[in-house]
C-alpha cells in the first residue's frame, strides 16, 4: 500500500520512500523494496544495468529513468541537485514517491542522502529501505566477517584526499577505485590510472609493495561472475579497474 | 585452487535479514525451497514458521544453544550438524538471520571446511544489521565507517580512528563467551567497554543504540545518549552502538593537486 497520509483539509500529503535494488535486480532485490516501487505513484530509478531496467520496468511500467541527467557537462553536484529537484516537485505535489538506486541506497550515492534530509526537513514522512550493498556482497564471495577483522570502509577518493590515520591491524574497504579524481566528468579530470597510481603509491607506503590486496567487482547480471583477484600491492597499477571495482586491503600481520 | 568436487553434495548459506517478510532475496528463497536439508538460525517465531513452510526438512540450530554453554561449543555443534548431510552427498541450505558472513561464525566456517573438503559451497549475501542502521540512521560509510564486535575491539584494546564512524556489535554482551536467556548480558561488559571509549572520546560525545525492527508492526529502535550515560542506557543483546566521528581528518593539500582539485 502506498505511504500517504493526508493534510487537515483532506489533500493528499507527499511522501518518499527510498530503496536499494541490490545488483542482479531479479535474484538479490527484497521482497520489501519491491513493493515499494510496485505502490508508489510515482518511482524514479537508476540502475547500473540494463537487465535491472527491464525487471524494474516489467513490475512498474512508467517508473522514470533518472540517467538522462548525466547526459551533456553537469557535474556530479549538478547531476545531485537536479535529481532532488525532480523527486521533491513531484513529493510536493502530494504523491508518494519513491527513488529506487542499486546496491545499498545510502552507500556512495549522495541524492538519497540529499533528498532523504530535505524531505525531512520540510515536514515529509520519508524512509529508507536497505537493500543488498556491494559490501554485502564482498563479505559473501570472500567469505569475511568484517566485524572479526574489523573493516574500515572508505570512498577512495576521500581516503586518498584525507589523512585517514593508518591502520594496519584492521582490513580496509576502498570503494569506488575508479573514480578516484573523477569528480566532474570533464576531460581534465585525472585518468583512471593516474588515481590507481596514487592509491597505489599510498597504500606502498603504508604496507609495503608486496602486501596481496583483493581486487573485487560483484556480478552485477546473472550472467557476469563475481571477480576475484589477488596481487601485491605493487601491481596495482596493472589492474584492469571499472565502475564496480572495490579494493580490499587485508590486514597486515 | 578448488578441489576437485567430491561428490553431489553442497551447502548454500543464506541470510533472511530481519524484517520478517522484507528481508529474504528471491536467491536466497530459492535455495532455502530447493534444499534437500535446510538448517537455519532465525531470531522471530514468524520466520522460523515461514521456513518450515517452505521446506518440511527445515531443522533449527537453536537448540545447540543451552545457558551456561561455551558458544564456540555451540558453534562448532551448528557447524557438524550443517556439514554431516553434506557429507552424505545431499544439496544443503544454512539459512542465518540477518546476512551470514556478518557477525555470525557458522556459516563462514561451514562453508570455509565444506571447500576444504572438496564440496562446492557459497554465501549468498543478506541484508545485515548494518545496512539496516545505514537506512535508519541515513548514514554513508564510504564517509568512513569501522565496524567491530564489542568483545573483540575490548580484547584488543583497539584505538578506533576518531575520524571515521564506528559502530559496534553485540555490546550487549561484551566479554561474555557463554549463552544466556537475558535481554543484556552483562552491564559490566558494557562498562568496560565505555570506559575504553572514553579514552578517545569525551563524554558528551552523542552516541546512538540501535536495534532493527522484526516486524512491520514495529519501528526500529534508537535511542541517542551520551558517552557519559552510555553504561546506564537500556542495551540489550541485539543492539548495535553508533559512534560518529570525533572530527575530520585533514585534507592532503598535495594529493588534492595530484588528484586535480587543485
Amino acid at each position: 500500500m502506498a505511504e500517504r497520509s493526508k493534510t487537515k483539509r483532506g489533500r493528499k500529503r507527499g511522501s518518499l520512500v527510498i530503496v536499494g535494488t541490490g545488483y542482479e535486480i531479479c535474484a538479490r532485490i527484497t521482497p520489501e523494496a519491491a513493493a515499494k516501487i510496485e505502490n508508489a505513484d510515482t518511482a524514479f530509478y537508476l540502475v547500473y544495468d540494463w537487465l535491472d531496467e527491464v525487471w524494474l520496468r516489467g513490475i512498474k511500467p512508467d517508473a522514470v529513468s533518472l540517467a538522462g541527467v548525466f547526459k551533456g557537462r553537469r557535474t556530479p553536484r549538478q547531476c545531485c541537485q537536479l535529481i532532488v529537484q525532480r523527486v521533491m516537485t513531484v513529493v510536493r505535489k502530494g504523491q508518494a514517491v519513491c527513488m529506487a538506486f542499486s546496491g545499498h541506497p545510502s552507500i556512495c550515492v549522495d541524492p538519497t542522502q540529499t533528498a532523504f534530509a530535505r524531505a525531512r526537513s520540510e515536514g515529509f514522512p520519508v524512509r529508507m529501505i536497505p537493500g543488498i550493498s556491494v559490501l554485502d556482497c564482498l563479505f559473501a564471495d570472500l567469505c569475511l566477517d568484517p566485524t572479526t577483522v574489523s573493516c574500515r570502509v572508505f570512498d577512495a577518493t576521500r581516503f586518498l584526499l584525507r589523512r585517514v590515520p593508518v591502520d594496519r591491524s584492521s582490513g580496509l574497504v576502498l570503494l569506488q577505485i575508479a573514480r578516484i579524481g573523477r569528480h566532474s566528468y570533464r576531460k581534465n579530470d585525472v585518468s583512471v590510472i593516474t588515481g590507481v597510481k596514487a592509491l597505489q603509491d599510498l597504500l606502498i607506503q603504508s604496507y609495503g609493495p608486496r602486501h596481496k590486496v583483493i581486487h573485487y567487482q560483484t556480478a552485477v547480471t546473472p550472467l557476469s561472475e563475481s571477480i576475484i583477484e589477488e596481487l601485491p600491492v605493487s601491481a596495482l597499477h596493472k589492474c584492469e579497474v571499472e565502475f564496480r571495482s572495490t579494493l580490499y586491503v587485508p590486514p597486515r600481520p | 585452487m578448488r578441489k576437485t568436487r567430491r561428490s553431489a553434495g553442497s551447502l548454500t548459506a543464506v541470510g533472511t535479514g530481519y524484517l520478517f517478510g522484507a528481508h529474504v532475496t528471491t536467491e536466497a528463497r530459492i535455495s532455502i525451497e530447493k534444499a534437500e536439508k535446510l538448517f537455519y538460525v532465525v531470531s522471530d517465531r514468524l520466520t522460523e514458521n515461514w521456513l518450515r513452510s517452505l521446506n518440511p526438512t527445515a531443522e533449527t540450530l537453536s537448540s545447540c544453544y543451552a545457558v551456561g554453554k561455551d558458544r564456540r561449543l555451540t558453534y562448532e555443534e551448528m557447524v557438524e550438524r550443517t556439514l554431516a548431510p553434506v557429507r552424505a552427498g545431499h544439496r544443503v541450505c544454512l539459512a542465518f538471520y540477518g546476512h551470514p558472513a556478518v557477525c555470525s561464525f557458522p556459516p563462514r566456517e561451514a562453508v570455509r571446511r565444506a571447500r576444504r573438503e572438496g564440496f562446492d559451497a557459497v554465501i549468498l549475501p543478506g541484508i545485515s544489521a548494518e545496512d539496516c542502521l545505514y537506512a535508519d540512521l541515513n548514514i554513508d560509510p564510504s564517509a568512513g565507517c569501522q565496524s567491530f564486535e564489542a568483545t573483540n575491539f575490548v580484547v584488543r584494546r583497539h584505538k578506533p580512528d576518531a575520524t571515521a564512524a564506528l559502530i559496534l556489535w553485540q555490546v550487549g554482551q561484551n566479554g561474555v563467551s557463554t549463552y544466556l536467556e537475558m535481554e543484556l548480558w552483562s552491564r559490566k561488559g558494557l562498562r568496560i567497554l565505555t570506559e575504553l571509549l572514553r579514552e578517545t572520546y569525551p563524554a558528551k560525545h552523542k552516541v546512538t543504540i540501535y536495534e532493527t525492527n522484526f516486524s512491520p508492526l514495529s519501528e526500529p529502535r534508537l535511542n541517542t545518549v551520551t558517552l557519559g550515560q552510555l553504561s546506564r542506557a537500556p542495551v540489550t543483546v541485539g543492539s548495535l552502538l553508533y559512534v560518529p566521528p570525533l572530527y575530520s581528518a585533514p585534507i592532503d593539500e598535495e594529493m588534492k593537486q595530484r588528484l586535480g582539485y587543485g
